[in-house]
């Protein structure tokens, strides 16, 4: 029999677990402790080390745990106060996993069930061992990794750039989804591209390669700072972003010049990070000096050399992995169809569509429901075949050029000829598909640009796409900047929620580009038409005013 | 603040900027051309008659049926709308012209357009949102308040006269936006404006000026503050 002591140490350990997993203080009340508790199968007199994962209904198996093992008595109407402050936000934080054993249940079934996640598991084995607090850490580091990962720990709440481009100075608020829009030139990429060089900057890796690897379009520096009839040029782009970061706010301040300004390879250098230069070197000769102890001068010299040429002379950042991942993409139809050789090496999806095929062949069952949202945007779609091992290319389905394993089944053809390659398929469908597995794999960038994302689409398509793309974006943890010349895309936007959020790009009268967010006002009784319609009206501006 | 400009013309809606400019300081950038742009297609263009496109027609529709007028005030930070319409051409669209002769023609010439917006046109009045940019007999009197003495709001033919005093100033007369707004310029400038005494020349562009201090200034300085 448990004593009194025994229960009540439990639930304080189990509490301090969860408050070492970072969640909110509302998840390390006694609901959340004790449904830890039945999770990971852990009864009052047991070792954290004998935790178990099973999978657990509420009612009848969490709720009769905890009753059993815990001395409470929670009566069944109290199971929506397990949901709200245990299993919902266990779910987000990747604690739990929903219906492990059938991804495809219906949110309502009786039979919805929850398992600890492994990673979880495996740490709190170690929990009161001398291993606990490298468990934790490998536990903080890996678990955004955790596939079932969908909350965004990392969010950009605001850019400020400076001197890049055509843009001289320009502060933009942005929301989860964020679609920018202006005429032809007005500096809508430029934006999308201040954010990739400064991914580039966090990555180490600024240079040609690195920002081309990104979807920046390269240009000698001086073109690249900003150079206006009005103004002198500045010597550095200054950009400024504040993240937000499980509720912390972080910002980050970039000034990055270059070695040289006439040479289109050169190296760009953060002058911003200049000052913590001395603290960063005596951090590495620490840290070396700890892992080598009596390393001689000359090997430490060259130790910290190594560090540097690896990791660059920057702190670490909670954002960095966000904003190094950033990517502008940019669809070509002749990469989505696979039939030229593979231009972006980023992985796994590349900048202009090239690995669709290979990511969609590896989806799990959730995925393929979310991938298979594509079927109602098309009316012959009748199914898509990611073909991991070609083989319906010994049926002669694929002429060869394409080295894509993707195919179509339209399903208004005769069943011997109905299944169509990505090569010969309907361009719409591959760049639909794109964006979707863009949105739904945990595999992909959690922050990204699409330039024109109406690209081979029909109007009405872009208004369900963006629909289905803002919805995928808050289910999955994404941020996304996206612009758009097709009206057609503001109609999928719902601008009530403020984290959807439209902006027009323009060049004031001297030319510099600007940016303001488009918000209705409270009372909407007066709006007669569309977005796309008030657009094209002119109501929004983004549109050329002298024809 | 972005303010929206219903004009007869692209050239008309040059000269509304310069002065917007100068009294509010927003940049030319804020002004958005709601008419006469953007509601016609190539086939319309083939159809309809020209002078449907540019013409005291284009305002008077848009007035009555208020798509844009509603539109564009539906969103944060547009308030206001110019709504500019010439006169010389009153007697089409309903007025009874006052006498020539009085001394207050061009403030009832433009009282009774602006009741004839509000009361027939736009069925309610919507004056807190509108700015009424009626040129008294033509915008170009306006523009000729920069060259000339005199009130330029008593002769006719505004434009013929403006298109003379250019030629013999060897300055391009070309009625079109680009140099409508080059050479309205000095009407963005406040202390131009006042030292050429240019809102005593024409009453009707002194009523516009007056127009955006009282209503669009203060809703700008509460934006500041």
């Amino acid at each position: 029999m448990d004593t009194k002591e025994d229960i009540e140490a439990k639930i304080k350990e189990a509490q301090d677990i969860l408050k070492s997993f970072e969640l909110p203080g509302e998840q390390q009340g006694k609901i959340p402790a004790l449904t830890f508790l039945a999770l990971c199968n852990i009864k009052p007199s047991d070792s954290w080390e004998d935790g178990e994962r099973k999978s657990l209904t509420l009612s009848k198996d969490i709720m009769e745990f905890i009753n059993k093992n815990y001395d409470v008595e929670y009566k069944p109407n109290t199971r929506e106060s397990f949901r709200k402050s245990a299993l919902k936000p266990f779910v987000t934080y990747n604690i739990a996993e929903l219906n492990p054993d059938d991804p495809n249940l219906p949110t309502t079934s009786s039979l919805t069930h929850y398992a600890v996640s492994y990673l979880v598991l495996n740490t709190i084995k170690k929990y009161n061992t001398p291993d606990w607090e490298l468990a934790l850490e490998n536990y903080i580091k890996y678990r955004n990794q955790n596939p079932t990962d969908v909350s965004p720990s990392v969010f950009l709440k605001k850019i400020s750039i400076n001197s890049y481009k055509s843009i001289v100075n320009d502060t933009i608020d942005l929301g989860r989804f964020n679609v920018f829009i202006g005429v032809n030139g007005c500096g809508k990429t430029n934006i999308l591209e201040a954010l990739a060089t400064v991914g580039a900057e966090r990555a180490n890796d600024l240079t040609f390669e690195g920002l081309y690897s990104r979807g920046v379009r390269i240009a000698r520096p001086d073109l690249i700072l900003s150079s206006f009839l009005s103004d002198s040029q500045k010597s550095s782009i200054d950009i400024n972003l504040a993240f937000e970061s499980n509720n912390n706010q972080e910002e980050y301040r970039c000034s990055l010049t270059p070695a040289n300004l006439n040479d289109i390879y050169t190296k760009w250098i953060n002058l911003a990070e200049e000052e913590l230069y001395p603290d960063l070197l005596l951090e590495y000769f620490g840290e070396i000096a700890r892992s080598n102890p009596g390393i001689s001068g000359d090997s430490l010299l060259l130790k910290v050399n190594e560090l540097i040429a690896t990791r660059g002379l920057k702190k670490d950042r909670d954002f960095d992995s966000v904003i190094s991942d950033y990517a502008i993409f940019d669809l070509n139809t002749k990469s989505l169809r696979g039939i030229t050789s593979t231009d972006s090496k980023k992985t796994p999806l590349g900048l202009n569509g090239e690995g669709l095929d290979i990511l969609i062949g590896s989806f799990n069952r959730t995925e393929r429901s979310h991938l298979n949202k594509c079927l109602s945007f098309f009316d012959w779609l009748g199914e898509i075949i990611a073909d991991k091992d070609d083989k319906l290319k010994m049926l002669g389905l694929k002429p060869g050029r394409s080295i894509s394993t993707l195919y179509f089944r339209d399903k208004f053809m005769q069943d011997n000829n109905n299944t169509f390659s990505a090569e010969n398929s309907n361009e719409g469908v591959l760049h639909v598909l794109f964006y979707l597995t863009l949105f739904i794999s945990n595999k992909t960038p959690k922050l990204f640009a699409i330039d024109n994302i109406e690209t081979a689409l029909n109007p009405r398509l872009c208004q369900v796409l963006i629909s289905e793309l803002v919805k995928l974006s808050k289910d999955m943890g994404r941020q996304s900047l996206i612009t758009t010349h097709n009206p057609a895309v503001l109609d999928g936007l719902n601008l009530l929620d403020d984290e959807q959020r439209l902006f027009e790009v323009f060049r004031d009268s001297e030319g510099k580009t600007k940016t303001r967010r488009i918000k209705f006002k409270a009372d909407l009784s007066d709006k007669k038409f569309k977005l796309s319609e008030m657009w094209l009206k002119g109501l929004l501006g983004a549109v050329p005013k002298n024809f | 603040m972005r303010i929206g400009v219903i004009s007869e013309g692209h050239a008309d809606r040059a000269v509304i900027s310069n002065i917007l400019t100068g009294l509010t300081g927003l940049d030319i950038s804020a002004f958005e051309a709601l008419r006469p742009i953007y509601t016609i297609d190539e086939t319309d263009k083939a159809y309809k008659s020209p002078q449907t496109f540019s013409s005291w027609s284009v305002v008077k529709e848009e007035c009555e049926n208020r798509e844009l007028i509603d539109g564009f005030l539906a969103f944060e930070g547009q308030d206001f709308i110019v709504i500019h319409i010439d006169s010389d051409k009153a007697h089409e669209y309903g007025i009874v012209r006052p006498d020539k002769k009085s001394e207050t023609y061009c403030e009832d010439l433009r009282g009774l357009i602006i009741l004839e917006i509000n009361e027939a046109w736009f069925k309610e009045d919507l004056s807190e949102s509108i700015l009424y940019a009626i040129a008294i007999e033509e915008i170009d009197a306006w523009i000729l308040a920069i060259f000339e003495d005199g009130d330029t709001s008593k002769p006719y033919d505004a434009k013929g006269r403006l298109v003379k005093l250019l030629n013999k100033k060897g300055i391009n007369t070309a009625s079109n936006y680009d140099n409508y707004y080059s050479i309205s310029k000095p009407l963005s400038k406040v202390k131009v404006i006042e030292r050429g005494k240019y809102l005593d020349k024409n009453c009707s562009l002194k009523a516009f000026y007056e127009e955006i201090e009282t209503k669009v200034l203060p809703k700008l300085q509460q934006e500041i503050t």
